[in-house]
């Protein structure tokens, strides 16, 4: 298993350095100067030590190099539209707020989606289950930014139960963490739900009838263990959908997550920052690719035999 | 202090307004380095509130400033300023009462907001202009007469109420309502040029058949397209590129290509002069028709029209040197009928407003020109449900 | 009292979109202690319904057990019991294997949990000790080195030692009856009768009552006392297992025998073969079930139902050739021979 994780490890390692590469040639490919409004009212030789500062003077593969040497110090550099604010700065402050709502939305959302699929999926055709697939279609159907205005015109403009926007205590995270785990919410519900009736009718299931065991039992050993399996595999997509939806959430809610940081510094072409932002998102994807490929093989006892002996 | 000028400054106080000579404290600007301003922490203030805390994109809390010099007519104790980007966000705030004040634009809650009798609309002149800039390298734009005829092409009466919700006026001049020579308003000296214009000669069509004869071009408008250049993707630039590409074509019979491009792509194009036609805003500096007119002088980095007038360089030069207001007032009044009148270099096409409502119970804000923002100096509230 | 099971009128349906499905039809019949059983018949004749019927595993709906039929365990309705009492049934009194070892252990649960489980449920073990017994039965089951195996995971293990753990865990209880569904159908011709023969010894040495289902005659000739042949829903013929093999009278007993391959080697040609297909149950059914594939079928056949002709005091037949104006049949001449 150790090796396992070692041999991911490298390839995580390679795929961010790929990640890297791409993001650095393209973001430098796309026209357009991140210091061309900030040095525009500047004398020549001003603006030309500016450009150096940065490294801007350089030529492209020069800067690329010189980018990886920092970042192997583990310097991510500085804003360049806020002189002062380094990288590593604004992901330390901004993250844990980021991180805070992703966490709920998708703990909730799996969670919360994976018991309403399996309601619907015991209580098959029956009000429970055509309750959960409406709110799951709504909730494929409903773009999580509609979503959040209506929450937010609802919940706190009419009824004035939670804060409309900004960030401070948990009820600030209410309404956009809704807002953002509703989609897995309905995703999770109908994939559950599909995964219970087919472990349902799965043979081992008459099996464990035929011993008479509780229904408890049946239930959560035989058929929610079998059932979470295949749902395991659509976290990634689900943690990506969720990183994604909150760029607008976040705008919507004024939540300072780095979602909003990431949105601005493409805007303003800083370079740093985006760079910056995309190793950050982009290893925390790989991580938790990597989370649920173990988790599925403590869940899962086939995987987790093929992989000692691939290994 | 002291400040020794190399000359003499008609309009030296009124630059003192100007962000690049706020004061700083010396020693610790060198020991912060490129940290100052960036925190809170490395922020010192000398005004009636400092800064004491900062959310960066969420918000500011500054409280009052015991050490300002008129302390004791602040009454205010704490100013939070909300950092909110999406404007039905603010809006939801502003009407729940977790705003007191918040700028307002969007026309449908402008119609809710002024039916409000606990709140106050509040839309002052800012010193800006938005207008359209030619390249005069490009073959076209290199006659006056074309220039003219796209100056005067837009209805700016109408441009004002349907791209602006009539939150701004009509500019038919450079110099915005507001800006002062000495004591005087300059605008109620100065006739705007491109009224004139606009008199004498009511078919802006036919100035563009003209120029193009004159320049041995095809005299069919319909044959011309042009490339507009728009510093934005966003639905609301097209929206205003889709109105401009409208009256244009309506008004002249030309074809209008608009490129929508990011803003650090437009500065960048316009400064390499790599653009036809493009449009944005100025806003002024400091108290001055300067603020305005210097930038339109040979050599200066913001002019990239390609246009270059020797005359118009030595009046702005007699402006910044003389201590005689009547003069310079005189100076500045025909540099801009050069600049709009007999070379129309731009068009300016709206003098920009601010626009916010407040509640009633908040009292005594000011918005000074040139600052940053609302002033709270003598703010307070009263009567806060 | 000999008799631990008694099955009367049993009629099971189920509700489809195409409509009801009729696939047991009234079926009757009884099983004492210590006794093998044999339900034999072609596939989709309802074998499986009734095995599951006995336990009340048919899902309802789209099942449904129809009025007047009866299920007593040792005197007890066993349709009329509690959810309560049918668990405590399920497992204790009544094991079952199924036919797919592959598809009936589940896969995410090592296999001396899964053993385990009904022990804690019904004999009030803790885990640890229902283990120990886990451990035994894999022994008894001949198991390789069951301490260690109690550990590993169904795909770990080959498609008959699965059958083995299906067996242990029907067996745990020490239940009175075992059904075992087609439990060799899905396995090596070799395994299956490893399979088998271990079966019938567990049966004697716990006296355990056996339900043996199956499509195959071959199958259940050195096990089964008895035999009831199953077409179309119904049963046909009941009989010994002699009483079948030498004796048998119904027409479908005869395509049955006729394909037992090992039976009546030389014979193989000759054979009575059956074509066509079984009756579509959702369709009403008057006549005789078999008459579209019977080659003695008679005019009566196709409009009335054949009436049950008891042949000896364990013996019967559902056939009109047993009517006494019917035309004296010869049997086919493989029926002749000593087996
Ligand atoms: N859940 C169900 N829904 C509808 N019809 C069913 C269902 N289960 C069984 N049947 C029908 O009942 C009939 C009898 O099925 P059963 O499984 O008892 O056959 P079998 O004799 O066990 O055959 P096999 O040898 O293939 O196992 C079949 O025609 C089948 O289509
Ligand atoms: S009743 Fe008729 S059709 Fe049915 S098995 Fe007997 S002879 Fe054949
Ligand atoms: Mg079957």
């Amino acid at each position: 298993m150790l090796k396992y994780i070692l041999k991911r490890v490298l390839y995580m390692v390679l795929t961010l350095w790929i990640v890297i590469t791409i993001t650095f040639f393209l973001i430098h490919a796309i026209p357009g100067n991140p210091l061309a409004s900030l040095a525009r009212n500047l004398p020549p030789q001003v603006r030309a030590n500016y450009y150096a500062k940065y490294g801007l003077d350089k030529s492209v593969p020069q800067q690329y190099v010189m980018f990886l040497k920092n970042l192997f110090h583990g310097d991510l550099g500085e804003s360049l539209k806020f002189p002062g604010r380094s990288v590593t700065d604004i992901i330390s402050e901004h993250a844990p707020i980021s991180a805070r709502l992703g966490i709920q939305a998708i703990l909730i959302g799996v969670i919360v989606g994976i018991v309403l699929g399996i309601i619907a999926g015991f209580k098959r055709n029956r009000w429970p289950d055509h309750l959960v697939m409406f709110v799951a279609i709504l909730g494929v159907c409903l773009p999580s930014f509609v979503l959040a205005a209506l929450l937010q015109y609802i919940l706190s403009v009419k009824i004035e139960l939670f804060p409309t926007a900004g960030w401070g205590t948990g009820k600030y995270t209410v309404l956009p963490t809704i807002a953002l785990c509703f989609g897995s919410i309905a995703t999770y519900a109908r994939y559950m739900r599909s995964s219970v009736l087919d472990v349902i009718n799965q043979d081992y299931i008459l099996t464990a009838k035929a011993k008479g065991i509780s229904n408890f039992s049946l239930i959560w050993k035989h058929v929610i263990r079998n059932a979470i399996i295949p749902a395991i595999t659509i976290l990634p997509p689900q943690i990506a959908g969720i990183f994604g939806g909150s760029f607008v959430i976040e705008s919507i809610f004024a939540i300072p997550g780095l979602g909003s940081n990431l949105v601005d510094a493409v805007n303003n072409r800083d370079y740093t920052v985006i760079m910056g932002l995309t190793i950050f998102y982009c290893a925390l994807y790989i991580i938790s690719l990597l989370v649920v490929d173990i988790l599925y093989g403590v869940v899962d006892p086939r995987v987790r035999v093929s992989e000692d002996t691939t290994e | 202090m002291e400040i020794t000028l190399e000359g003499p400054c008609a309009y030296f106080e009124k630059l003192l307004a100007f962000k690049t000579m706020y004061p700083q404290r010396k020693d610790l600007v060198e020991e912060w380095g490129d940290k100052a301003g960036s925190e809170a922490e490395y922020t010192i203030s000398c005004g009636p509130f400092k800064l004491e805390k900062w959310t960066h994109k969420s918000e500011l809390v500054l409280v009052k400033n015991e050490n300002y010099w008129d302390a004791d007519k602040v009454k205010l104790d704490k100013v939070t300023y909300k950092i909110v980007e999406d404007p039905n966000t603010a809006s939801n705030m502003l009407s729940n009462g977790q705003l007191d004040i918040c700028a307002v634009s969007k026309p449908e809650w402008l119609e809710k907001f002024k039916q409000r009798d606990d709140m106050t609309y509040v839309s002052e002149f800012e010193p800006s202009v938005a207008y359209q800039f030619f390249n005069q390298e490009v073959e076209l734009f290199s006659n006056a007469n074309i220039r003219k005829a796209f100056a005067l092409a837009v209805d700016k009466e109408e441009l004002v109420d349907v791209l602006y919700y009539g939150i701004g006026e009509p500019a038919y001049g450079w110099i915005p309502p507001v800006m002062k020579v000495g004591d005087k308003t300059y605008r109620d000296v100065v006739e705007e040029p491109l009224k004139k214009l606009q008199e004498e000669n009511p078919d802006p069509k036919e100035l563009l058949i003209k120029g193009l004869e004159e320049l041995g071009m095809d005299p069919d408008p319909s044959k011309i397209t042009i490339n507009m250049l728009e510093g934005g993707t966003d639905p609301e630039t097209r929206r205003f590129a889709e109105y401009y590409q409208q009256a244009y074509e309506t008004a002249l019979g030309v074809n209008i290509k608009a490129e929508y491009v990011d803003w650090p792509v437009f500065l960048d194009r316009v400064q390499n002069m790599d653009y036809e036609l493009a449009g944005m805003g100025w806003m002024g500096d400091y108290d001055d028709p300067m603020t305005f007119m210097d930038m339109w002088m040979t050599g200066s980095e913001m002019s990239n029209t390609g246009w270059s007038n020797k005359e118009y360089d030595e009046l702005i030069k007699k402006a910044q040197e003389s201590l005689d207001e009547e003069e310079r007032l005189e100076c500045f009044k025909r540099a801009e009928e050069i600049l709009l009148y007999e070379d129309a270099v731009i068009a300016p096409v709206i003098y920009r407003k601010s626009s916010r409502f407040q509640y009633n119970y908040v009292k005594d804000t000011m918005k000074p020109l040139f600052g940053s923002g609302i002033e709270f100096k003598y703010a307070y509230t009263q009567d806060r449900k | 009292m000999n008799r631990i099971l008694e099955v009367k009128n049993l009629a099971v349906s189920f509700h489809t979109y195409a409509g009801e499905v009729k696939a047991v039809r009234g079926v009757n019949f009884y099983l004492d202690r210590g006794e093998a059983l044999a339900l034999v018949g072609e596939s989709g004749c309802g074998k499986t319904v009734t095995a599951k019927s006995l336990m009340r595993l048919n899902p309802i709906p789209p099942a449904e057990i129809k009025e007047g039929s009866s299920i007593k365990y040792n005197g007890k309705e066993v349709l009329d019991m509690s959810k309560e009492e049918i668990r405590a049934f399920r497992g204790a009194e009544v094991g079952m294997i199924f036919q797919d070892p592959m598809t009936s252990l589940n896969p995410t649960m090592k296999i001396g949990d899964q053993i385990a489980e009904s022990l804690i449920t019904h004999m009030n073990l803790n885990k640890k000790d229902a283990l120990d017994k886990a451990v035994q039965m894999l022994e008894r089951v001949d198991i390789p080195k069951p301490e260690e195996r109690i550990n590993s995971y169904p795909h770990e293990f080959s498609g008959g030692m699965r059958q083995r753990v299906m067996i242990a865990i029907a067996l745990a209880c020490n239940p009175r009856i075992l059904i075992a569904d087609e439990p060799t159908t899905a396995l090596d011709v070799t395994i299956q009768a490893q399979v088998l023969e271990l079966l019938k010894e567990l049966q004697s040495e716990m006296n355990t009552s056996i339900i043996l289902v199956t499509h195959d005659l071959g199958v259940v000739a050195n096990f089964a006392d008895r035999i009831h042949v199953m077409y179309a829903g119904k049963i046909v013929e009941k009989g010994t297992t002699r009483e079948i093999f030498y004796e048998g009278e119904h027409p479908y007993t005869w395509a049955l025998l006729s394909s037992v391959p090992d039976l009546y080697e030389e014979n193989r040609k000759k054979l009575y073969s059956l074509a066509g297909t079984p009756p579509d149950l959702l369709l009403p059914l008057d006549g005789c079930p078999f008459a579209s594939r019977c080659r003695y079928c008679m005019q009566i056949c196709k409009e009335k139902m054949p009436p049950k002709t008891e042949l000896s005091e364990s013996h019967s037949v559902s056939c009109w050739l047993k009517h006494p104006s019917a035309p004296k049949v010869e049997k086919p001449h493989i029926l002749r021979r000593d087996v």
